[in-house]
């Protein structure tokens, strides 16, 4: 294995650090140790770059799979840390989950942003946030628009109208084929007329 | 003449057909070969339009030209799909421009939401919101499209059918209607629209 690797796991030795076949360093770690493991991969491993948080609902094993992805100009290395929360709301009305994941915000600015939108579009309750509001939305008083239970169809038919299609449906081709047919009919017809005028 | 003229009320000089019908014609002729375009980009048409201006379409040999205001603007592209939160801005935009104002519709998503017909948040059918001279169809439409487009839009200009700003004045009450439907407590500010009621009054 590479020395990154024989690093991370010198450091951490109850974690299992794997290396996939693209060359990413993946781990999984729980919520309460996230912080803890960040930060020590940011200030001795030298891992100085955030580079973005995502997020995937997986409704089927009820659970959001976050993964923080950190990159080290130092190493050329990115290690994905991951991290699975439930994705049960809270009951007080506010859409938001159960559990909350620490915000990073102290450790890299750039945090505060993805956060936000983790919050807006996840429903997912972050705690230590400086500026929690809404990010891209407007006025939204449904569910997070990303989850996977929040059914756009639905809404779409709720909320807005459609432009009336054609009600025959026919196939437009054919249809089409007829309407040349017509004017070609009439235009020799025209034709036709034309030239008794002249004889 | 002149002094003949200034005596003559407004409503009975729309009506003298020979020298009004020649003052239109040549007003629509010079409107028709300045069009300046409000560089406004929404979704993907944002990306369509600089090659049109560029070197190798060239919209200025036809007198199509960005302008930076709404303003100093003649035509409103809607490039693309347009979100309900950037439509709040659009209406804001139109109404600053000075009438005579033309609106394309540039793509598919314009007409009837196009491939994102099931988002929560792009607006379905925009000639609720806005009134639209031209349409050109496509996904993304070319920039050969995109002149074409222009193209039918002087003729209407020439051929003095390019209502759009007449369109808003007089039906305003609807507009305003259905913007308010989507908005909700949220609307646009009355000021932004006022002059359009001939009192003066408030929406």
């Amino acid at each position: 294995m590479s020395l990154i690797i024989d690093n991370l796991r010198s450091f951490f030795p109850n974690m299992d650090f794997t290396r996939d076949s693209t060359g990413l360093i993946k781990c999984e770690v729980t919520v309460n140790e996230l912080m803890t493991i960040v930060l020590r991969l940011h200030n001795e491993l030298s891992f100085e770059s955030l580079q973005t948080i995502s997020c995937t609902d997986w409704i089927e094993e009820n659970t959001l799979h976050l993964n923080y992805i950190l990159y080290s100009y130092t190493h050329n290395e990115t290690v994905f840390v991951a991290v699975k929360i439930p994705r049960e709301l809270a009951d007080d009305g506010s859409k938001r989950t159960v559990v909350f994941i620490p915000s990073l915000e102290k450790i890299w600015p750039q945090a505060n942003h993805f956060e936000r939108e983790l919050w807006e579009m996840f429903g997912i309750s972050v705690t230590g946030h400086s500026n929690l509001k809404e990010f891209f939305l407007e006025d939204w008083q449904n569910l997070p628009p990303m989850r996977r239970d929040f059914d756009t169809l639905d809404f779409v038919n709720q909320k807005f109208d459609f432009r009336p299609g054609r009600e025959d449906n026919k196939d437009v081709t054919a249809e089409r084929k007829r309407v040349r047919g017509v004017k070609a009919a009439l235009k020799a017809k025209e034709e036709s007329n034309g030239e008794r005028e002249n004889g | 003449m002149d002094e003949i003229k200034k005596d003559i009320p407004l409503e009975e000089l729309k009506n003298i057909k020979g020298e009004q019908q020649i003052v239109d014609w040549v007003v629509n002729w010079f409107r028709k070969q300045s069009l300046w375009v409000l560089a406004y980009g929404t979704g993907c048409g944002a990306i369509e339009v600089p090659p049109t201006m560029t070197a190798r379409y060239d919209a200025e040999r036809l007198g199509i030209r960005g302008a930076a205001t709404p303003r100093q603007a003649d035509v409103l592209i809607i490039s693309g799909y347009l979100s309900y939160k950037t439509l709040k801005r659009v209406i804001r935009t139109y109404e600053q421009m000075q009438s005579p104002k033309y609106v394309i519709g540039l793509g598919s998503c314009v007409m009837n939401g196009g491939m994102y017909w099931d988002s929560y948040n792009t607006a379905k059918q925009l000639d609720k919101y806005l009134p639209f001279d031209i349409y050109v169809a496509g996904c993304m439409p070319r920039p050969e499209a995109l002149i074409d487009g222009f193209v039918a839009l002087q003729k209407q200009i020439s051929q003095g059918k390019s209502d759009g700003a007449d369109r808003y004045k007089q039906n305003i009450d609807w507009y305003k209607a259905n913007q308010r439907e989507i908005f909700g407590d949220k609307m646009l500010p009355s000021y932004t629209c006022d002059w359009y009621y001939s009192d003066g009054g408030l929406v």
